[in-house]
């Protein structure tokens, strides 16, 4: 609980630090060029249309669009943040200057003022309220916004927000949303009262305005001043997790610094150096199209997770020739076969169906469709390449082995929905892992878990005993393969540094 | 001092004001006088270059316009406006001192200008560290003057200035606008569409219509001597009072008795400047009141009640007929 404060004070500030760096960028260019159409009205059509065409963007999309263009961290995500503030504020500054009395501007021209000087001394300070109530509106924009920010690996309290929704914790999802909320309300308020201030003073104090934000802009740094040498992305769930970040800490005693990222972008990360090193599963496709390696587990903090397809007995009953037929497979794909399939799909962008049958007639297990009638086995499967490859082949291999039909229902977001299919008589099986069925489905106690180690053969055996008692559901024979948690770094960085597994890293890091 | 020639506006294809020429000379009242869209106010804008002529050139003070640029020719021109354009942000000291801010005045002297303008036009000095919102319309409109008037320029440009006031605002702050000391010797050029405004307030009317001059004189000129029919049906309206604010009593001095008729009680004595309108006012303060009229340079004396005065009346028109 302490580490987790030391944590959201972290994000606290660089969610501040994000806000105003992005805000007062805005501010820098909006009010000019607010100023600009207010004088050169032909303008003023195009401009207000784009920038409020890049408010509707949804924010993902915009953040996303940054990616190719800036890559990860800060840099993207306060670009994207500043697109997003501009509207409010080039809009109110248009909105305020022209709508300063004509007859005052009129009688300063009349009194010989020129366009800077009546600029200067009537048109900002006329319009300064309806400026900063722009500026207050883009600046709880931002703060919102901002949350967003962790998805690239900026930073901020969207670190909790995205952890909280992926591990299904509330507390951790309130533990990011209050500050933010918090912080919105917080700035909402102190600009008010500045916008309720009379203008006249204003006038001497205005100078405060932009030094308290790049005050506030330099929040961002602040965490980075106990750097370390390398910067590790993680998943929100992977940092959540006792098979994953927290076992890191507490096991291996690593000392990184990290980020949370998505795992959309994490790999391609890695790969432009970015990240030094990352979580994700060891049969990852993109392992081998980023040229990265896995470190070992020497302390086996992640338990085996090997692949096999948990079926429900009943069924099982009903076609007892099913169980030969879909054990055809096992032991056929090992680590690096899974990779390579993996690899077809997710970047050389082949269908699952493809890849699945080019693997079966390969190993000779293909068989053309019987298309017979005699009942129908529903698969599922979870949102990812495995799944789907794997989905594929056990399709193949029942249609071309029976008189099954096969209805697949892929694509169930998680473990959770997938296996309360199965329990609900929607799917009548899927392909799962030893290692989530030990510790999500099960939620086997740590005494347990830590008796049962490593050891595949052990895990295999206890989740098939406890799944057939609680669920009646049983665990066909393993595919061969083990998709673990894995950290994995440069392949080249591993070797130029002689990193082959985390304890490895670890002395790496603690050595000064 | 001040001299257009030939000068045009067009706003596209539409002709505002079409080749007007007149002078105004040194410490003359000139009043541009004439219904909405007549030209008056284009004119005027183009004297200080708030507007720029299309053709046509016009000097101030020996000066063509353009040799200058126009913030120069522009702080040494006062401008008030109908709706007084005082800066809502500034005090009404800080609005003053705005002309001689620019011309970088020592802060002393402009504090003394100040104080001094304030007075002469009548405002209290409390209301320096006031707001504009916080006063009067009519105070308002001091102020603006107060303002046109900081910079002691040689000339001063009034669009419309009390268009703005109420009826009983007006008429006070319009007499008062004739006695001022502070715009004695300086040239003034006003815009308005009042007829009773453009009499009480000019030496010259301009009375314009459709981007022309139609006719240019004093008051009496224009009643008694009109040029044509337009001129005629302007004045057509309010024809008696306008004719007794433009008449003087030294206009009808001749016509007048130089002894009384009879021994009332009471007389009261006045100068031969008054207009006709004025002497029937001061008749109307009591009953059975006569006028004794002294001349201020030879001392002579007539008398005056009120059919004298509407005979002396009679014969002017009568006389501007023939």
């Amino acid at each position: 609980m302490k580490e987790q404060s030391g944590k959201i004070l972290d994000q606290l500030l660089q969610h501040i630090g994000l806000t105003f760096i992005s805000l007062l960028i805005a501010v820098i260019i909006g009010v000019p060029l607010g100023i600009f159409i207010a004088r050169n009205k032909r303008f003023s059509a195009p401009v207000l249309g784009l920038t409020g065409i890049l408010q509707t963007i949804p924010s993902i999309a915009l953040l996303g669009f940054m990616i190719p263009l800036l890559g990860i961290g800060p840099v993207p995500a306060i670009v994207a943040l500043f697109l997003y503030a501009l509207l409010p504020i080039v809009r109110n500054t248009f909105t305020g200057i022209t709508g300063v009395d004509a007859t005052v501007i009129e009688s300063a021209r009349g009194m010989g003022m020129n366009s800077g000087q009546i600029l200067r001394k009537v048109e900002l300070p006329l319009s300064m309220p309806v400026i900063l109530a722009g500026i207050r509106t883009a600046t709880v924009i931002n703060v919102g916004v901002a949350t967003l920010a962790s998805y690239i690996g900026a930073g901020g309290l969207g670190e909790f927000i995205f952890g909280g929704i992926a591990l299904n914790n509330t507390n951790m999802i309130l533990a990011g949303a209050i500050p933010a909320a918090l912080l919105a309300i917080t700035f909402d308020f102190i600009l008010s009262k500045i916008q309720k201030m009379d203008l006249r003073k204003l006038k001497s104090g205005f100078w405060l305005l932009p030094v308290c934000m790049v005050f506030l802009s330099s929040f961002y740094l602040l965490p980075d001043f106990y750097r370390s040498k390398m910067l590790a992305g993680f998943t929100p769930e992977f940092m959540g997790r006792k098979d994953g970040y927290l076992g890191l800490k507490n096991v291996y005693k690593l000392n990184i610094r990290t980020v949370v990222i998505s795992d959309a972008v994490m790999y391609k990360a890695a790969y432009e150096k970015k990240l030094d090193v990352i979580s994700g599963y060891s049969t990852d496709g993109r392992l081998k199209a980023f040229n990265l390696i896995t470190l070992k587990d020497d302390k086996g903090i992640f338990p085996p997770y090997y692949a096999a397809p948990v079926i429900r007995k009943d069924i099982l009953r009903k076609f007892p020739e099913l169980e030969n037929v879909m054990n055809q497979l096992a032991g056929h794909i090992n680590d690096s076969i899974m990779t390579e399939l993996n690899y077809r799909v997710d970047y050389l962008k082949q269908s699952p169906e493809k890849v699945a049958k080019d693997f079966l007639v390969e190993q000779s297990l293909y068989k053309e469709p019987v298309n017979g009638n005699e009942g129908t086995i529903r698969i599922g499967s979870k949102i990812f390449g495995e799944q789907y490859i794997l989905a594929a082949m056990y399709s193949m291999l029942i249609k071309g082995n029976s008189g099954l039909n096969v209805e697949t229902k892929t694509g169930l977001g998680g473990t959770k929905i997938c296996f309360d299919a199965l329990t609900n008589d929607q799917i009548d099986m899927y392909p799962e892992y030893t290692g989530t069925g030990l510790l999500v489905i099960l939620q086997t106690p740590d005494s347990i878990v830590e008796k049962l180690g490593s050891n595949e053969q052990d895990v295999y055996n206890y989740v098939r005993k406890a799944f057939l008692e609680k669920y009646n559901l049983d665990w066909l024979k393993p595919i061969g393969f083990n998709n673990a948690y894995a950290l994995m770094m440069r392949k080249s960085q591993a070797e130029k540094l002689g990193i082959k597994s985390i304890s490895d890293l670890r002395n790496y890091l603690n050595k000064k | 001092m001040i001299s257009l020639n030939n000068v045009v506006k067009k706003f596209g294809n539409t002709i505002a004001v079409d080749d007007i020429s007149f002078n105004v000379s040194e410490g003359e009242n000139m009043v541009l006088l004439g219904t909405s869209g007549c030209g008056k106010t284009t004119t005027l804008r183009m004297i200080n270059r708030l507007i720029e002529a299309s053709s046509g050139s016009i000097s101030v003070a020996g000066e063509n316009i353009k040799d200058i640029s126009p913030e120069d020719l522009r702080k040494n021109i006062g401008y008030v406006l109908q709706y007084n354009g005082l800066f809502p942000h500034y005090t009404i000291a800080e609005n003053i001192a705005i002309v001689p801010e620019l011309l970088k005045w020592p802060k002393q002297k402009i504090k003394n200008r100040t104080l001094d303008l304030v007075e002469q036009l009548h405002l209290s000095s409390n209301f320096l560290s006031l707001y504009p919102h916080q006063l009067s319309g009519g105070q308002q409109q001091r102020v603006g003057l107060a303002r046109a008037l900081a910079a002691d320029p040689p000339v001063l440009l009034m669009d419309e200035p009390f268009g703005a006031l109420d009826a009983i605002t007006r008429s006070s702050v319009t007499k008062e606008f004739s006695t001022l000391q502070a715009l004695k010797n300086k040239t003034i050029v006003l815009v308005t569409h009042d007829i009773q405004e453009a009499f009480e307030m000019g030496d010259t009317i301009l009375l314009m219509d459709k981007g022309k001059i139609v006719q240019k004189g004093r008051p009496v000129d224009l009643l008694f001597h009109p040029q044509n029919n337009f001129v005629v049906d302007f004045f057509s309206s309010k024809k008696m009072q306008l004719e007794l604010n433009a008449v003087l009593l030294k206009d009808i001095w001749y016509g007048l008795p130089a002894l009384q008729r009879r021994v009332l009680e009471n007389t009261i004595e006045t100068d031969e400047n008054k207009s006709l309108w004025e002497a029937l006012e001061i008749l109307n303060v009591k009953k059975d009141t006569s006028l004794l009229i002294k001349d201020s340079s030879s001392g002579e004396t007539r008398f005056a009640g009120y059919d004298s005065l509407f005979a002396g009346l009679e014969a002017i028109k009568q006389f501007s007929h023939e």
